[in-house]
């Protein structure tokens, strides 16, 4: 009995992190992929260059409010738009994908 | 003479029967897909990161730029692959001399000169990405994305085995961000992305000015728009806006002559062999869609809306065909442009640029 509700916890957290991980990729390829690349530098700074130089609260300002954001990152001038419409889970999603690129030491 | 005759005779056919030979971005898989009388023939493979990969043709050479910086020299004959060279982390644009290959980098900050075998010959600091890169009699010209200056540099040992390129000139301040440009004949045409204008270049006098747009309302851009030598007419330059559902046309004198409405934010403008239709590509919830745009009325005459996002878009040298890189759905239809309804499809993983090597002219070099 035991065994048996671990592997439905298991298979449940499996279920969720997947659903996360496919969220996560829907809003890249929606809203960054344009313009961000995962490793390169493109239009746009790589996640993997975001993920070594920026906090969580620097990426959701950024995405949030990049007009107020982007002077405290060091930009001379703004051209990410604003994605203040992303709800929660879809930020949370995105933000978590852009850390995974983080450099492992 | 009966020699001579049928020499004559295999020469005339093969001439007749050489077509166009197709190379397909395939975006996720580091290769490019072959296609050779409408049939998919072959894979090229092992091309490094191919997000955002582009391939052009010089004679008997193909080159192709990678997300990851490399320029590989291939084959496009026999499909094999020549020779590669890292010129830095991530490369944006490149273009062909007769004696060099130069490429425009965002990473290193540099614009890297090599041989046409791919050898280094010099490299330009720029402390900026660098973008727009275009050739015109010895001088090479391309903006600096990040410090906003078009730079144009000259080549002083233009009939040498070896290029030497020095800086002619630099015009600063030129707009915010420049992103990409076009060249016809001596005019140099910049998009930026922060300025609600292009700016035109004159090789011969040196002159620059802007050209107001009149872009209005500023929509979210999801990706930045592509220009190029496919979007110039006889009669027009249709410029894609940038942050608006617009394509300009412009007289070849900057008189604005339409702002076309499109049903989206325009990313690709590219005009059939014929100029009588330009195809436009979107982004963001309009990926889809492509639009067909008659150029003596610029009016639409056709909307397409396919089964996935839509990357690219090419015609056929003949025009009988545009195809369409249906990224989302894996496949690059033929649509026939009489009638424009689909005729045929080939089974491309993700595809995304379409490049045309035009056998023809390189079998008549071969004899």
């Amino acid at each position: 009995m035991k065994n048996k509700s671990l592997i439905i916890a298991l298979l449940l957290i499996g279920i969720g992190l997947s659903a996360k991980d496919s969220l996560a990729i829907k809003v890249f390829q929606t809203y960054c992929w344009g313009c961000h690349h995962q490793t390169a530098q493109a239009f746009a700074p790589s996640f993997r260059f975001i993920a070594n130089h920026r906090t969580r609260a620097q990426m959701l300002a950024q995405i949030l409010n990049p007009k107020s954001s982007y002077k405290r990152l060091g930009y001379k001038i703004n051209s990410m738009p604003s994605f203040s419409d992303l709800n929660a889970s879809e930020l949370n999603a995105i933000v978590t994908y852009i850390q995974s690129f983080k450099d492992k030491k | 003479m009966k020699k001579i005759l049928l020499l004559c005779l295999v020469f005339i056919v093969t001439l007749l029967n050489a077509q166009d030979k197709i190379f397909v971005v395939e975006r996720e898989n580091s290769a490019l897909a072959v296609i050779e009388q409408h049939l998919l023939v072959d894979t090229i493979k092992h091309m490094h990161n191919f997000n955002h990969a582009v391939v052009k043709f010089k004679g008997r050479d193909g080159y192709v730029i990678t997300r990851d910086g490399y320029i590989i020299k291939f084959n496009p004959i026999t499909d094999k692959i020549e020779k590669e060279y890292r010129t830095s982390p991530s490369a944006i644009g490149f273009i062909i001399g007769r004696n060099f290959v130069a490429v425009a980098n965002y990473g290193n900050k540099t614009v890297e000169i090599v041989s046409r075998n791919l050898k280094p010959i010099e490299s330009i600091k720029t402390n900026s990405r660098n973008v727009g890169i275009k050739l015109y009699k010895n001088y090479l010209i391309f903006e600096c994305m990040d410090t906003d200056e078009i730079w144009v540099m000259k080549d002083t040992q233009p009939k040498a085995r070896k290029p030497h390129f020095v800086i002619y000139k630099k015009f600063k301040h030129v707009g915010l961000v420049p992103f990409d440009a076009l060249i016809d004949k001596n005019l140099y045409v910049s998009g930026f992305f922060n300025s609600p204008f292009i700016g035109v270049l004159n090789l011969r006098t040196m002159k620059y000015k802007t050209v107001p747009l009149n872009i209005g309302k500023r929509d979210r851009v999801l990706k930045v728009p592509h220009f190029g030598f496919w979007s110039v007419s006889k009669g027009y330059f249709f410029i894609p806006a940038v942050g608006a559902r617009k394509v300009f046309a412009f007289s070849h004198k900057f008189k604005l002559i339409k702002a076309i409405d499109v049903v989206g934010n325009p990313v690709f403008t590219s005009l059939s062999p014929n100029k009588k239709y330009l195809a436009v590509t979107f982004s963001g919830k309009d990926f889809p869609r492509v639009q067909i745009i008659d150029t003596k009325t610029l009016k639409i005459i056709k909307n397409f809306k396919f089964k996935g996002m839509v990357l690219h878009v090419r015609w056929s040298t003949n025009g009988k065909y545009l195809y369409v890189s249906v990224n989302g759905a894996n496949e690059v239809l033929g649509i026939k442009t009489h009638g424009w309804w689909k005729k045929f499809a080939w089974p491309v993983p993700k595809p995304s640029g379409i490049f045309i090597y035009k056998m023809k002219d390189n079998c008549v070099k071969n004899f």
